[in-house]
């Protein structure tokens, strides 16, 4: 087991306290300048706003790979689902996991470097939560296909993931960095992928695709156990407890009445209201 | 189609300039733009910085023509900040590094096809091999270590496979020389392919070394280290193919023609139309720059500046997928046979080449597509 949890006093240089005299000449002669009023950051902020006004999108998602898929989305529309964004958030999520995959691997690399602490994870904790990551994105290629996606496609949501992860992958893969920081940088990935799971829960229900849901559930139940399991190995860590409890699982919803079902309900309950009506009338 | 470069005199350099928002034009779109935008934008950045470094040099050794020097080089500095600010945020470094390797690729097989000189010819081929097997090994690391399919950069337009192994072309630094082309009988293709060869090896190797650091992961930036002594060779070996009895204003007239070159033949191919309003704007400058020059070298040389480059460009570049070429030279192209000491002292301690991309096959949608390892031999050493 390292000690390389333990952040040590050494010659961090970054603040003024180490540079007094230095910093002091820095401000003497510049001292009438400084003032206790807040910036103005409008200019920024107004450049900015045109930029944002004039931008084109990042990019799109790729159309159905055949025939069957413009009928898919047709009937994903009519479902009230927005089959773009399910679509999109699918690719998301295809391309999180596969990340995630390469993330955990790197963490395994760093529990071999440098071992476990106390309450830590153990390597089979860890091999055990990749592969659950690695049978999540197999999952969602087949989610993708049967929706007629192309899963070898990167969404623009899918993108944007990948921006935001790469300083996941620069934390994991510095030799530099201990087991805990480690552990910490990766409950960024573990939270968001929580989030995401929950969005293909929603947006597989509003689309009436059951299995799917079914599915996703599952991977969320997953998803919320890694996340636990990660907050109590990083409470501990930080010899610290966890006083924070997972997020209580939505109860599960009732199972999604399909369209035909829907209208042949409402027709129900009118033919129901006329014969009432007329029974009333011929009283 | 081809372009006159005596009769087509470009915009006036007086008239060239730009505002601050100017230089920071939307960038093209990582996902729904083509590959050879990519390509394009990277290849003309390449012959802009390979400018700037020549105008730099010709600076400090003729003070007769700094005034000159600096009101070009004012102009295509901004044209390398437009250009550089094209790429978009969302790609990262390493994608940027895929991309560089696809254009060494394809621009160079483009040339290599339409070179007259067997002699160039052979020294753009064998180079060819070397930045396929850069995109292989680039392609690997960005799959293994992020997860990704470098195809989603690449668009099936080139192959991903091994080329000629990098960790076998370290030679030693006399061993990147060639023999150059005559001034006086070579094709003014031979002169534009030499030069943008030697850009674009100059442009990826500073690239690869500026960006090294990004990474947090030691094999990645030692990856990139050997990379961009590959693309150092590649640079000598191609800056020796230009006739060293060029002078300086002689070179000057190629690098503007150069450009000239490049801008035309990426506005003859552009899919992106708010791009190829660029190209076009950017040919126009460059003609205007070239002028400039041939006015300065005809008073200064008293020579006729047709005797440097040709009335008649040759044809575009073609943009395009090379691939079945490509795999030709991989199959009939022979080893190259260089000492082996300097290969073995840069490989003393293992080649980061090698140990990347050990069994890598690229898969559609990535190599973890594949059956995965058991992961309690993850990392295991």
């Amino acid at each position: 087991m390292s000690d390389d949890n333990e952040i040590k006093v050494g010659t961090n240089r970054t603040g003024i306290a180490l540079a007094r005299e230095r910093t002091e000449a820095m401000i003497g002669d510049t001292e009438d300048l400084l003032t206790d009023q807040p910036a103005d950051l409008s200019a920024g902020d107004k450049a900015r706003v045109e930029f944002c006004a004039s931008a084109e999108p990042l990019g799109s998602v790729a159309p159905p790979t055949c025939f069957k898929g413009l009928a898919k989305t047709s009937s994903l529309q009519s479902a009230g689902c927005r089959p773009r964004l399910f679509m999109d958030k699918l690719g998301e999520r295809l391309a999180f996991e596969k990340s995630g995959t390469r993330l955990y691997e790197a963490l395994l690399v760093k529990h071999d470097a440098l071992g476990s602490f106390p309450g830590g994870p153990t390597r089979e904790e860890l091999e055990e939560i990749l592969e659950e990551e690695a049978e999540h994105y197999r999952m969602l290629q087949s989610a993708i296909e049967s929706l007629a996606g192309d899963p070898t496609a990167l969404t623009p949501s899918a993108d944007l993931a990948g921006v935001a992860a790469r300083g996941l992958f620069a934390v994991l893969t510095d030799p530099r960095t201990s087991l805990l920081q480690c552990l910490e940088t990766i409950l960024v990935a573990e939270m968001t992928d929580n989030d995401g799971w929950e969005t293909l829960v929603e947006l597989s229900e509003l689309a009436g695709e059951r299995a799917l849901r079914e599915t996703f559930m599952q991977a969320r139940a997953d998803e919320a156990d890694h996340l636990q399991r990660v907050r109590g190995w990083i409470a501990v860590g930080q010899g610290r407890t966890v006083r924070r409890v997972v997020r209580e699982l939505p109860p599960m919803p009732a199972a999604p009445v399909s369209r035909t079902a829907r209208i042949a309900a409402s027709r129900a309950r009118s033919t129901r209201k006329k014969t009432t009506k007329k029974k009333a009338a011929r009283r | 189609m081809t372009l006159d470069l005596w009769s087509e005199k470009g915009v006036p350099l007086e008239r060239q300039s730009f505002d601050w928002r100017e230089l920071v034009e939307a960038p093209y779109s990582k996902l729904d733009d083509d590959a050879f935008t990519r390509v394009r934008v990277l290849m003309l950045g390449a012959l802009e910085a390979g400018s700037a470094r020549f105008q730099g040099m010709c600076g400090c050794m003729n003070a007769a023509y700094q005034r000159e020097l600096a009101a070009v080089r004012r102009v295509e500095h901004h044209q390398r900040t437009l250009l550089a600010n094209l790429c978009p945020a969302d790609q990262s470094p390493l994608e940027t590094a895929i991309g560089f390797a696809q254009a060494s690729i394809e621009v160079i097989a483009s040339m290599a096809i339409a070179e007259p000189d067997v002699e160039l010819q052979n020294v753009y081929r064998s180079a060819l091999l070397e930045n396929l097997d850069q995109l292989y090994r680039s392609a690997a690391l960005y799959d293994r270590l992020e997860g990704k399919d470098p195809n989603t950069l690449i668009q099936s337009y080139t192959d991903i496979l091994q080329g000629r192994a990098s960790a076998g072309v370290h030679r030693a630094p006399h061993e990147d020389l060639h023999a150059p082309y005559d001034r006086a009988t070579a094709s003014p293709a031979s002169k534009l392919h030499a030069s943008i060869a030697a850009g674009l090896a100059e442009q990826k190797r500073d690239f690869l070394l500026s960006t090294s650091a990004t990474f947090g992961d030691p094999l990645a930036r030692q990856l990139f280290a050997e990379l961009s002594s590959i693309d150092e060779q590649q640079a000598i070996g191609f800056a020796s193919l230009a006739d060293p009895r060029e002078t300086w204003l002689e070179k000057w007239l190629l690098h503007e023609a150069c450009e000239v070159y490049g801008y035309f033949s990426a506005a003859s191919s552009e899919t992106n139309a708010r791009l190829r309003t660029w190209w076009e704007k950017f040919t126009d400058f460059e003609l205007g720059q070239f002028h400039l020059v041939k006015e300065l070298f005809e008073r200064v040389e008293n020579r006729d500046a047709a005797e440097v480059i040709a009335h008649v460009l040759p044809e575009p570049i073609r943009f395009e997928s090379h691939r079945s070429y490509v795999r030709q030279i991989l199959r009939d192209e022979p080893e190259n046979h260089t000492t082996s000491a300097y290969r073995r002292r840069m490989n003393e301690q293992g080649s980061p080449s090698e140990t990347i991309a050990a069994g890598y096959v690229w898969t559609p949608g990535g190599e973890l597509q594949r059956p995965r390892p058991r992961s309690e031999t993850v990392g295991r050493i």
